[in-house]
């Protein structure tokens, strides 16, 4: 049986995601991700990896390595776009004080999913723009986990 | 260092490049590419994600850039080269197909050595937050995610600012010789600088052709700035070297600075597509060796992590590759009919590393007639030009051979100083060692009927592995 944990732990570290260092933009690193064995097993496991992403994430938040955290909201995103945008959330509204060129992109690109913005589900490289306009929707629109307590 | 948009750049045709500061910690790694500090010490570029490989190719080591931005700067300031027709300093750009079947721009470099004929064989980039390094266009460890669709293109504007701005960007540029165009590139003969000038005693602040020695010489230059925003802070550093074809930067001499005169010059400051003539240094060349190659770098300053700095110097004593340095490799004797010159100059290993390198020496003779617009005489009488290595048996430049595939590659056409091969020769192999030079003893004379007033150039050439590493070049006017 795969173990999950392990995978997750492995995607910490951005140098064992297979070239994902070698990417000058988010869109070249969603390439990297699609091609990594490791981040394809996480694929495979589906929603049974989302609560271990999401405790790092809530562990860890900003300090983990941008490309870490790229690489967990692609795979959220991928698996359940509900959750991810609901795991992200909190963090992309601290990230966007500080915006960076890869998380903030692909933390943009699962909430606009899920908030049914325009996408280009192969490309996450957004403008500073759309970035703000992600932002300002996400501040208006009610944090289902509220909702849901 | 908070990872920040930075805004206020644009492209030539006015479209703003998004740009991010990101963290501008370097670690060092032992393949990372070295830059040479002004004062001979190095540092490793190292691993950064300061810039990434589009920053690097179009806003050296500045910020990292997004794929817009490059996408934007290849179609308003680049023309696509086919390839057979690329040189040294142009852009290649890497694509690879998205699930989708959409091409993606995935990285980007210059091309750092061709093999003669315009076809890149060494790019030098950066590859994402990873280390600048020199590899072949597809070399066997290219990221996968890069693809093999490869295109180049020739830059031809630098980025604009916003006018109402200063300090952001700036372009410095001093000619590497009369119709260099301020592009990045190697095309030589790029050691003919026009921009350093000499005024020798009695001053009269007008340029003279050759320094004099045991005597101050003013030593000033032009100084141009290729963007739309004024830059502030300029320094100009001047330096010396013995007449050589390869110098490497420990061959570089400081003109020592004098009262009132200090060296580097300024700062000035140089408003958008300006120029300045800078003050001058004062340089006492001596006659033994001869001092007759001057070098001037213009830059702000000389800190290669410095986001800020509006032009960075990008390869420190890189005469060809960076547009802020020029090179006056250059002597003009005046010779009657039937009398001859002399002169001697050193073959030198060109680079800063300790290791051997093997290379060729080719002496090309053009022809310029004394007014280029009323055309060339129907026979050209070349200069007889003999050449000795090393105290060697004198050999002859050779005419009426097929020189033309030198003529674009070595002499850039030039409509203003239109030159035209009429001799060449080029010696045998020859090995250059870190620390010692060769000696070449040229000798010049002048045929009997030469056309008076008519210029010849005699370009003595440095190439290694293809590329011209050094020159000298000796103006002899028929007087």
């Amino acid at each position: 049986m795969t173990d999950f944990r392990k995978d997750v732990a492995k995607i910490k570290n951005p140098e064992k995601i297979r070239e994902a260092l070698f990417a000058s933009g988010p869109s070249i690193l969603m390439r990297a991700f699609e091609k990594d064995p490791t981040v394809a097993r996480l694929l495979q496991g589906g929603s049974r990896v989302v609560p271990l992403i999401s405790e790092e994430i809530k562990k860890h938040g900003l300090k983990l390595d941008t490309i870490t955290l790229s690489c967990f909201a692609y795979i959220l995103q991928k698996v359940d776009v509900t959750s991810a945008a609901a795991i992200l959330r909190p963090l992309f509204l601290e990230a966007m004080k500080k915006p960076d060129p890869f998380f903030a992109c692909f933390a943009a690109h699962a909430l606009r999913q899920d908030l049914k913005l325009p996408i280009k589900p192969y490309d996450p490289e957004y403008s500073f723009a759309e970035l703000q306009e992600t932002l300002a929707w996400v501040e208006r629109t009610p944090n289902r986990e509220d909702e849901d307590a | 260092m908070p990872n920040a948009i930075v805004t206020g750049f644009f492209s030539a045709a006015g479209t703003p490049l998004e740009l991010w500061q990101r963290n501008p910690a370097v670690t060092s790694h032992p393949s990372a590419c070295e830059y040479i500090h002004l004062d001979l010490s190095t540092e490793s570029l190292g691993l950064t994600s300061r810039y990434n490989c589009w920053g690097f190719t179009f806003l050296p080591r500045r910020y990292w850039l997004s794929r817009s931005a490059v996408d934007a700067l290849l179609q308003d300031n680049c023309v696509p080269v086919p390839n057979g027709s690329v040189e040294v300093g142009d852009v290649i750009r890497y694509r690879a197909y998205n699930p989708v079947g959409v091409l993606e721009t995935t990285h980007t470099g210059r091309v750092w050595q061709t093999d003669g004929v315009g076809h890149a064989t060494w790019i030098r980039s950066k590859w994402g937050p990873n280390y600048e390094r020199i590899h072949e266009p597809l070399c066997p460890d290219l990221p996968e995610s890069y693809g093999t669709d490869l295109a180049y293109f020739r830059q031809h504007s630098p980025l604009r600012g916003d006018s109402a701005q200063a300090n952001k960007i700036a372009d410095l540029w001093i000619k590497d010789s009369p119709s260099d165009n301020g592009q990045q590139g190697i095309r030589a003969p790029w050691w003919t600088s026009p921009d350093i000038l000499v005024d020798v005693p009695p001053y009269d602040g007008a340029p003279d052709l050759n320094p004099v020695f045991d005597h101050p010489n003013r030593i000033w230059a032009v100084v141009r700035n290729r963007t739309d925003q004024r830059v502030d802070n300029v320094l100009v550093r001047f330096y010396w070297a013995d007449p050589a074809a390869g110098l490497p930067a420990s061959a570089w001499n400081l003109v020592p600075a004098a009262p009132g005169h200090p060296n580097p010059v300024g700062p000035i400051s140089i408003d958008g597509y300006a120029s300045v003539q800078t003050d001058y240094v004062e340089w006492v060349p001596t006659t033994a060796p001869a001092h007759q190659c001057l070098l001037a770098i213009a830059y702000v300053n000389d800190n290669p992590r410095d986001s800020g700095n509006p032009d960075p110097i990008v390869y420190p004593f890189d005469v060809p590759f960076d547009n802020n340095i020029g090179q006056r490799n250059v002597e003009v004797m005046t010779l009657k009919n039937g009398s001859s010159g002399e002169f001697s100059i050193r073959i030198a290993n060109p680079f800063h590393t300790p290791n051997e390198v093997t290379g060729f020496i080719t002496a090309v003779l053009t022809f310029s007639p004394r007014l280029p617009v009323i055309g060339f005489p129907r026979q050209i009488r070349p200069l007889q030009v003999l050449l000795s290595l090393d105290k060697a048996e004198a050999v002859s430049l050779r005419t009426g051979e097929r020189h033309q595939s030198l003529a674009g590659r070595l002499i850039p056409g030039d409509p203003w100083r239109r030159e035209r091969i009429v001799a060449s020769l080029t010696l045998p192999q020859l090995k250059l060692p870190p620390k010692k030079a060769h000696r070449l003893d040229v000798r010049i004379t002048a045929p009997r009927n030469a056309v008076k007033g008519a210029a010849y150039y005699l370009h003595i050439i440095q190439t290694v592995s293809g590329m011209v590493t050094g020159g000298y070049t000796a103006v002899v006017v028929v007087g």
